[in-house]
């Protein structure tokens, strides 16, 4: 009962303040964060009470069909627990912060509907007990991810970064898909607690396809992943990320940061035993994690977005979760997917108290000196990226990031692989990189001085963005675009706030910290900052780890426990001197030596513009795929459906009738000799067709 | 002599029918039209339909007459049909004569001796009782379409339907005289057996006899390329008079060409001359679809319809079995009670004290007559065959029956008209409902209207839930040509 | 069944050479004729008299009434003298037939005679 009252009170919460919320804020806000806030209190008191064995609570069948049994049920064991309170307390502050981010915005009972809402999939997801209704959650997450990022519909930016989501997701979806029908191929079922025992059975299944064979299982947990790096923004599928922030910043926090990209995360920890008995998937894995990791932070360091530094960290950090599975390390993964979500979610709280301080001004080279006016929000981004870098002193404390990224180092060197020391390089390089672009952002936003002339060319460049933006809207859907840009102006979205706000140059004169309803969410998810790792860091990674778990994820090849706390320190250190290495490096170039930072970006231009375009994927996607699907699509449209299908079949035919009407009208003359006439003709052809088709019958 | 009281017996709903038409042509000539002869009339037909159902013979058929007549399951379910038609023909026609003030005493005999006419023609089992039926149901109507004689388009549509009905006639009597030269006989069973022994050249001449005979009976029935008469008679003919050659002598057509077509000897099949209904349903079917679309006239609009169903109707005794007789009977019964809603909803439209028969008239309907709107739109609904409604029904019988004999092309044919008819009768629809108009329709809608629309809507409605009733009916009347 | 239109050919042959030959002399009389038309040539022949009226006149549509209800008694009488003729091989249901047939006739008698039907004014 506890267990479906958590994950179905978002779900009340979500259609109570979609219907009841219309008219009213407060209505709109109380209505869902409510049974939000209730659903987190419930989920803590899952944790709390949770029994040896799972629970199991089937609540009614959904599909029979032959031998495919599924039922909708709730799954709750220790990786449901921790899930449960990730996503409940993140999202119960979310619910909270928007109830202040989204004041002046027009729709409030929309936006909280869809916030719960997702929650609800979320929830669903996490506690799903078979793969179906893991894909009904996975789907509905998706759902929700793509209704919030294109929240402000209005803006054409946001509908892009919305349709992309949804597409590149839809590439992940179709793996997971094929996937899933792999399992029940070789499992016949697709109930986790049937397949998971059964995973070394069929370790030695062979496919046979096109005359080469394929380990069945390697090929099955390929296909999941595939569904995992959509959904987690791994390398290759992660350019919808970062174009995802165009939605509210609450939104960003809660679904691109701490709950929805880490499903993919989760799922590969679920099937773990699963991914014990294909270790070539691993690999893969262990490696797309760890090239992510060093990928996304690499993008980070030249981004200017505050948004979207803080998405490329995620992305990065998302990475190192996935190298921690990949080399069996299924505890540090989830440890780390714990702890970041509350730092994360932290960091993206804090950047929406600024960037709403500053009337949705997000370009951070347009910042500076924020840290008087804006204190609470300066502290917050500060513990967010301490935690985030993994600062700590090693055997007495350390803020959350500390813990568990030493935990997926330290795992990856105790893999003793080839694979995982790549890992482990790459994980600490990316690192560095890491503790370099949280200083950055740091530094900029709250403690250099603005620089006065590059904010205003930042703004008339925006300006001229938006402008286009409009001009584009324009053309492509007439003036009800027009129309809605003029509407958002309650958004504070137009390029007139951006002027009129353009105050910047006085030293941002009119900035005011945030409302106590964004802060005390802040204040909570700094708690997680800070404690969340030194708490827990012996039951996920510890000493503890084997009762904590018990069978939810498999242990057995877990390189951190087989070490048995036997590492070296100076593998136990060097993700500290890492972000030593990095935070030093930031406050050289940015305190120190700021000449030798343009010096570097001119002398490294090419290497400049290659991060600044993000590897240029986004480029190389829109010619490999982007555009030539456009113009199959165009072809198909004009060609396929205007000219043939529409032509020929609806629009043909209905012409052809209205036409065959009108000329069989006009032979109702009204004349009787005419009626007549036709009447005799009628009668000739009658007879001559039957004379002739009786003699022809017998001949 | 016992024949001629035996075939006297069968007759006698007919006869009484006939007699009573007299009476009241005398009655009302006396009183100089002074006298109400609706009541009468009523009665009449309840006997008659009394008379009908208590001397039924559904077991075996039985000949009177000296083979002149037959009465068998199909005559009985052909003259049950047609009487409540014209029961429910007079109640439509009452109000919206006496509203147009041209309402006359001449209307109940006349009616009554169509009647007359009809219920020989079902019964007929010789071409001389088929052509006198024939001819005294057309003498009849042709009466009625010009019934308002002061009205130009009226008596335009008289003459029109007499004229060319008058060639029909001609057409089929001289394909009858054919059959009877070449055979030898007028009776049915007789020349059943006569086709069977015959040379090869007579053959071809009682081919041609009776695709002579198939054609004239398609003009009764408005079967294209026989039709053409339809669309004009209906506009121009006072509206109950078009409810009456709507709702009425389509069935008596239809059952006449099932007993030639599938009776003893199935006379029509075993020369190949069921091809002629073949193409007369195809056609139909097309036509009534295509032609419909553009119409603004009510009235021409229902014509059109009427030639579609036609089509429908005939699909049925072209399928060749005994279901699709019966899927035949199912269809026309469905479609006499939908049409006959559908004329008491158009018979009750008045604006201004003159009746509306534009399409146009009709914008805004349902604001002022929600409830009216609604069952005109569960007729139509049922006419385009739209499920859980009753036309739905009655097109799914034809189809299946076709289907299942291997008339593959007219099924399909059918569908696919069915789709275009959908067109228009759903225009109908939008018309009423979405498009606005401020033309007031008179209220109060008089009660016989309100009835027949209220027992119609019932029956279309909920047919659904007991099909099997009126199709055990129809199946029984078709059993009788089976034996 | 071949429908044996064999014995029909001479017909077909003779409609044939019908046709050809009337369309010939229609034709001839058009081809050969000398023609100088005038308006007096032109103008209807009326015994010597330029034509008082329009030869199309109407008349009264009560003659057409008369003329149609003299046909029904007409063809009553075309009735009666083969059935009086016969009358002896009929018997009783010969006359109650007869009685029958002009006792709807009557009907309709009395019909028209009473809606005045009979009467000129």
């Amino acid at each position: 009962m506890l267990v479906a009252l958590v994950v179905f009170l978002p779900l009340f919460g979500a259609l109570a303040s979609g219907t009841f919320g219309r008219r009213n804020r407060s209505l709109a806000n109380g209505l869902a964060v409510v049974p939000m806030v209730l659903s987190a209190f419930l989920a803590v008191v899952v944790w709390l009470t949770l029994p040896e064995t799972p629970i199991r609570q089937e609540l009614f069948p959904f599909i029979q069909s032959g031998g495919f049994a599924v039922s909708w049920a709730i799954y709750v064991d220790r990786l449901t627990a921790v899930m449960f309170c990730v996503v409940t307390l993140v999202s119960a502050a979310v619910h909270v912060y928007a109830v202040g981010y989204m004041q002046e915005d027009a729709s409030p009972s929309r936006f909280m509907a869809y916030l719960s809402l997702f929650t609800f999939f979320m929830l669903a997801l996490v506690s799903a007990d078979n793969f179906v209704q893991m894909f009904f959650g996975w789907e509905g997450v998706g759902l929700a991810s793509y209704l919030l990022i294109g929240f402000w519909h209005h803006k054409p930016a946001a509908n892009a970064a919305a349709v992309k989501a949804f597409v590149v997701n839809r590439v992940g979806d179709l793996g997971f898909a094929l996937g899933i029908a792999g399992i029940f191929v070789l499992f016949g079922s697709v109930v986790f607690e049937e397949i998971l025992p059964l995973a070394a059975d069929v370790a030695e299944v062979q496919w046979h396809f096109a005359g080469l064979s394929f380990d069945a299982l390697t090929v099955t947990c390929l296909l999941l992943f595939i569904g995992a790096m959509g959904k987690s923004a791994q390398l290759g599928l992660h350019v919808w990320l970062p174009d995802a922030m165009e939605g509210p910043t609450p939104v960003s926090a809660l679904i691109h940061a701490a709950t929805m990209v880490t499903a993919g995360v989760f799922m590969v920890c679920r099937l773990s035993p699963l991914f014990a008995e294909a270790p070539f998937a691993l690999e893969v894995i262990a490696v797309l994690g760890a090239l992510t990791a060093f990928f996304a932070a690499s993008v980070a360091l030249v981004q200017n977005d505050i948004k979207r530094i803080i998405a490329y960290s995620t992305c990065s950090q998302l990475g190192y979760m996935f190298f921690a599975a990949g080399v069996s390390a299924y505890g540090a993964a989830m440890f780390h997917l714990a702890t970041h979500a509350f730092f994360k979610a932290l960091l993206f709280l804090g950047a929406g108290s600024v960037i709403t301080a500053l009337h949705h001004q997000q370009d951070i080279r347009s910042m500076g000196g924020l840290a008087k006016k804006l204190p609470w929000s300066c502290a917050a981004l500060w513990l967010g990226s301490l935690a985030l870098i993994g600062v700590g002193v090693p055997g007495v404390f350390g803020l959350a990031g500390f813990y568990s990224k030493d935990a997926i180092i330290e795992s990856a060197w105790a893999a003793h692989s080839p694979i995982g020391s790549f890992a482990m390089a790459v994980g600490l390089v990316a690192a560095v990189l890491t503790a370099f672009y949280s200083l950055r952002l740091l530094l900029l936003v709250f403690h250099l001085p603005q620089d006065t002339a590059l904010a205003a060319s930042v703004r008339a460049e925006q300006a001229a963005a938006q402008l286009d933006g409009e001009h584009s809207a324009h053309g492509a859907h007439h003036h009800e675009d027009a129309k809605e840009a003029d509407a958002s102006g309650a958004h504070g979205l137009d390029s007139h706030e951006l002027d009129s706000h353009g105050s910047d140059s006085h030293g941002f004169a009119g900035v005011r910290e945030s409302p106590m309803v964004m802060l005390l969410p802040l204040a909570f998810l700094a708690l997680g900052a800070i404690f969340s790792g030194v708490f827990y860091h012996h039951e996920f990674v510890g000493d503890h780890a084997h009762e904590f778990w018990g069978d939810a994820i498999s242990l057995a090849h877990d390189p951190l426990l087989e070490a048995h706390g036997k590492i070296p320190f100076w593998v136990k250190v060097s993700p500290l001197v890492a972000g030593a290495i990095g935070i030093a490096l930031a406050l050289w170039l940015f305190m120190r030596n700021t000449a030798l930072r343009t010096t570097l970006a001119t002398r490294f231009a090419g290497l400049h513009r290659f991060l600044l375009h993000k590897w240029f994927f986004d480029e190389l996607y829109a010619r490999l795929f982007v555009r030539p699907a456009w113009r199959v699509g165009e072809i198909f449209f004009h060609g396929g459906d205007k000219n043939t299908i529409d032509r020929w079949g609806p629009d043909g035919v209905s012409s052809l009738m209205a036409r065959s009407g009108a000329r069989l009208r006009k032979l109702q003359t009204g004349y009787l000799y005419h009626y007549a006439l036709w009447m005799l003709l009628g009668l000739v052809l009658l007879m001559g067709w039957i004379l002739f088709s009786t003699t022809a019958g017998a001949n | 002599m016992s024949e001629t009281l035996r075939g006297l017996y069968l007759l006698q709903p007919t006869l009484f029918i006939a007699g009573a038409a007299m009476l009241l042509l005398v009655v009302g000539a006396f009183s100089n039209g002074k006298r109400d002869l609706r009541l009468p009339a009523l009665m009449t037909l309840l006997v008659a339909f009394l008379l009908q159902i208590l001397s039924a013979e559904f077991s075996t058929p039985v000949t009177g007459f000296g083979g002149l007549i037959i009465r068998d399951g199909l005559s009985d379910y052909g003259a049950a049909l047609l009487l409540v038609g014209l029961f429910v023909s007079l109640l439509l026609a009452d109000p919206w004569f006496r509203r147009e003030g041209i309402l006359r005493f001449e209307w109940y005999p006349l009616v009554l001796l169509s009647g007359v006419g009809m219920l020989l023609l079902v019964s007929a089992h010789n071409f001389m009782t088929l052509y006198i039926g024939l001819e005294l149901q057309s003498l009849a109507l042709y009466v009625l379409a010009t019934f308002h004689i002061r009205d130009l388009s009226s008596a335009e549509s008289g003459v029109k339907y007499f004229i060319l009905g008058s060639l029909a006639s001609g057409i089929l009597l001289f394909g009858i005289s054919l059959v009877y030269g070449f055979s030898g006989t007028l009776d049915f069973s007789v020349l059943a057996h006569a086709i069977e022994g015959q040379e090869q050249s007579a053959v071809s001449g009682l081919i041609v006899g009776l695709t002579l005979v198939v054609i004239g009976l398609g003009f009764k029935l408005s079967a294209v390329p026989f039709h053409m008469w339809t669309p004009d008679v209906y506009e121009g003919a006072p509206t109950p008079v078009t409810a009456l050659f709507a709702i009425v002598p389509k069935v008596a057509a239809v059952i006449i060409l099932a007993r030639l077509m599938l009776g003893e000897g199935a006379i029509i099949s075993a020369l190949g001359v069921d091809r002629v209904l073949w193409a007369l349903s195809f056609l139909s079917m097309l036509w009534g679809a295509l032609a419909a679309l553009g119409q603004t006239q009510i009235k021409r609009l229902l014509a059109y319809s009427a030639i579609g169903n036609a089509g429908y109707a005939l699909m049925g005794i072209v399928a060749g079995t005994e279901d699709g007789l019966a899927a035949m009977l199912v269809y026309m019964t469905i479609y006499l009670v939908t049409t006959a809603g559908v004329f008491a909803v158009v018979l009750s439209l008045r604006s201004d004290g003159q009746a509306i028969e534009r399409l146009e008239d009709l914008k805004g309907f349902a604001q002022h007559h929600p409830l009216v709107a609604v069952l005109l739109g569960i007729f139509l609904f049922s006419l385009a065959g739209i499920p859980p409604l009753a036309g739905f029904f009655g097109k799914f019988y034809v189809f299946r029956a076709a289907l299942e004999s291997g008339e593959v092309i007219l099924a399909i044919t059918g569908a696919l008209t069915s789709v275009v008819a959908a067109f228009y009768y759903l225009r109908l629809i939008r018309l009423m409902c979405f498009d606005s108009g401020s033309v007031p329709q008179e209220r109060p809608i008089p009660a016989e209207y309100a009835g027949i629309m209220a027992v119609s809507g019932v029956l279309v409605l909920l047919f659904l839930l007991a099909p099997s009733a009126p199709v055990a009916f129809a199946q029984s009347a078709a059993a009788s040509l089976f034996p | 069944m071949a429908p044996d239109l064999g014995p029909y050919l001479a017909i077909a042959v003779f409609l044939v050479v019908a046709g050809m030959i009337s369309l010939l002399m229609v034709m001839a009389s058009f081809v050969l004729a000398p023609r100088a038309p005038d308006p007096e040539k032109n103008s209807a022949y009326e015994c010597g008299f330029a034509a008082f009226s329009d030869a199309r006149s109407k008349f009264d549509v009560r003659f057409y009434l008369v003329a149609i209800l003299f046909i029904i008694f007409d063809l009553e009488v075309a009735f009666l003298f083969p059935w009086a003729v016969a009358l002896g091989g009929l018997g009783v249901f010969g006359l109650v037939s007869m009685l029958v047939f002009l006792g709807v006739l009557t009907v309709g008698f009395i019909y028209e005679w009473k809606s005045g039907a009979l009467e000129w004014e």
